[in-house]
């Protein structure tokens, strides 16, 4: 799904929320922060550091280099950015602790502090009973919440969530939420979450984009912006997010 | 009665060749079955990691692979026992007997369990291999602690079908003395139209391959954590 002039400033520790319809390009951008996508032109900046930047007929009289970042540099900043998905992406074959163990595996900690960071995180999200139990062996939310556990490994500034909760009852939503919220208080996490549902960012984002077939059309404060709906879009995933999905 | 009596006297009398055939089919297969995954596994991976959206995706490479991989399937064993004497003889020094028969059943094999193995690679979910990608894993972190270590129980399942594949293929090759169950089977039932003979061996190659196809199910089911209560 393309997208098109899109401009978003995230400031630390901001919960922010983008929203948006099936199909309207979520997806898309959130995956441009960790580069899984590479946009056509444009720049992205994460704490002033440029990681992309390739101007296309839109920056016609910018003279600065292209630049994007690749090999050992891209896996670095990879490993700084956590990502939870919409299905948990869990390896079914290792143990809850296994799990959230592999980023820092990769990133080649050692084996100690590996070991003290899981058992830490464990108790964040509330599992610790379930060390050694398999993805198989627990319910959505519990899955979930694992994922988190496991994009926190590396202690990010970043946490990315692409539809965190939509495969999930409302009750384990609002305990993810909680934790996310949580995460971001305790860690100072700044995290940026993917929605098609206004009540996810209500409840914990302060601040919001609305994307609409393929723009930003709406961003801002979340007073703000839910408030004073300056577009359609907005009014009409305000007035009832559920009823428009079918 | 004399069904039984009889079966015991021929059973007494071939013994000792029936325990060395069928010790033959088992070397022959096992040995080309470990060389095949030796040379396959790569392979395999290879095929799989430059497929498009992949890890390292390269269509030129992906298809050329793809293309040997098809023609290697697709020549018949039989001819390819015999095409591939020549190399054979260099190889082994001869064309007769089990160790001979061991390098036209392992070159048949290597693109079958490419294949094998390039099924249970694509099984595993492509939001993995994001994930992955989106911790930060190499591609070769990638290929050996989510490709690899999610399709084990595939895999192992993979392998008894090899195994009992090749096992087909050993008796073929015992058609040009080969050695094994299946030189056995022609030799003696065949030529010699010893009926029972041949009916002795084809129950102990069905005796091997359950024993092949239920101890793959087993370790599979075992170390699968997919449906683990």
């Amino acid at each position: 799904m393309a997208l098109e002039d899109v401009s978003l400033h995230i400031e630390p520790e901001d919960i922010y929320g983008i929203i948006g319809m099936s199909g309207a390009g979520k997806s898309t951008l959130i995956r441009c922060i960790n580069l899984l996508e590479k946009p056509v032109a444009g720049e992205i900046l994460i704490d002033g550091n440029c990681i992309f930047r390739k101007f296309g007929k839109f920056f016609e009289n910018n003279n600065e280099p292209e630049l994007m970042l690749q090999g050992a540099e891209l896996r670095n900043l990879r490993r700084q950015i956590g990502m939870i998905f919409q299905s948990h992406n869990l390896l079914m074959q290792k143990t809850v602790s296994q799990n959230i163990a592999f980023p820092m595996e990769i990133a080649g900690a050692p084996k100690h502090e590996i070991d003290k960071r899981v058992s830490e995180l464990l108790e964040v999200v509330n599992l610790a009973d379930k060390v050694a139990n398999y993805p198989s062996q627990l319910s959505g939310g519990q899955r979930q919440r694992v994922s988190i556990a496991r994009a926190m490994a590396n202690m990010p500034k970043i946490l990315l969530c692409d539809e965190p909760t939509s495969a999930l009852d409302s009750l384990t939503t609002n305990q993810i939420l909680d934790l996310l919220w949580d995460l971001n208080q305790d860690y100072k996490v700044t995290i940026v979450m993917i929605t098609h549902e206004i009540e996810l960012v209500k409840r914990i984002c302060n601040k919001v984009a609305v994307i609409d077939r393929t723009r930003v059309v709406d961003q801002g404060e979340i007073g703000q912006v839910l408030l004073n709906p300056s577009m359609e879009i907005t009014k009409q995933l305000l007035s009832g997010s559920r009823g428009t999905r079918g | 009665m004399e069904f039984f009596s009889n079966l015991f006297n021929l059973l007494n009398e071939f013994k000792g060749l029936l325990l060395v055939s069928t010790w033959q089919t088992l070397y022959i297969t096992l040995i080309s079955t470990l060389i095949a995954y030796l040379l396959g596994i790569p392979l395999g991976i290879w095929v799989v990691s430059t497929a498009p959206n992949s890890i390292a995706p390269n269509r030129p490479v992906h298809e050329f692979m793809s293309r040997i991989i098809n023609i290697g399937r697709s020549i018949p064993f039989i001819i390819l026992l015999v095409a591939l004497l020549p190399v054979t003889r260099m190889l082994v020094g001869t064309t007769i007997g089990p160790t001979a028969t061991i390098v036209p059943m392992t070159i048949a094999a290597v693109p079958f369990v490419a294949r094998m193995i390039e099924q249970s690679l694509v099984e595993v979910d492509n939001g993995l291999i994001e994930m992955g990608q989106a911790m930060g894993a190499t591609s070769f972190q990638i290929i050996f602690k989510v490709l690899l270590t999610e399709s084990l129980p595939s895999i192992i399942r993979g392998i008894s079908i090899t195994i009992i594949n090749l096992i087909g293929y050993s008796a073929m090759a015992g058609a040009v003395g080969g050695g094994g169950l299946g030189d056995l089977a022609i030799r003696y039932g065949y030529h010699r139209r010893q009926t029972d003979i041949m009916m002795v061996t084809i129950v102990l190659l069905i005796l091997v391959v359950e024993v092949i196809q239920m101890g793959g199910n087993a370790i599979a089911s075992k170390i699968d954590k997919r449906n683990v209560h």
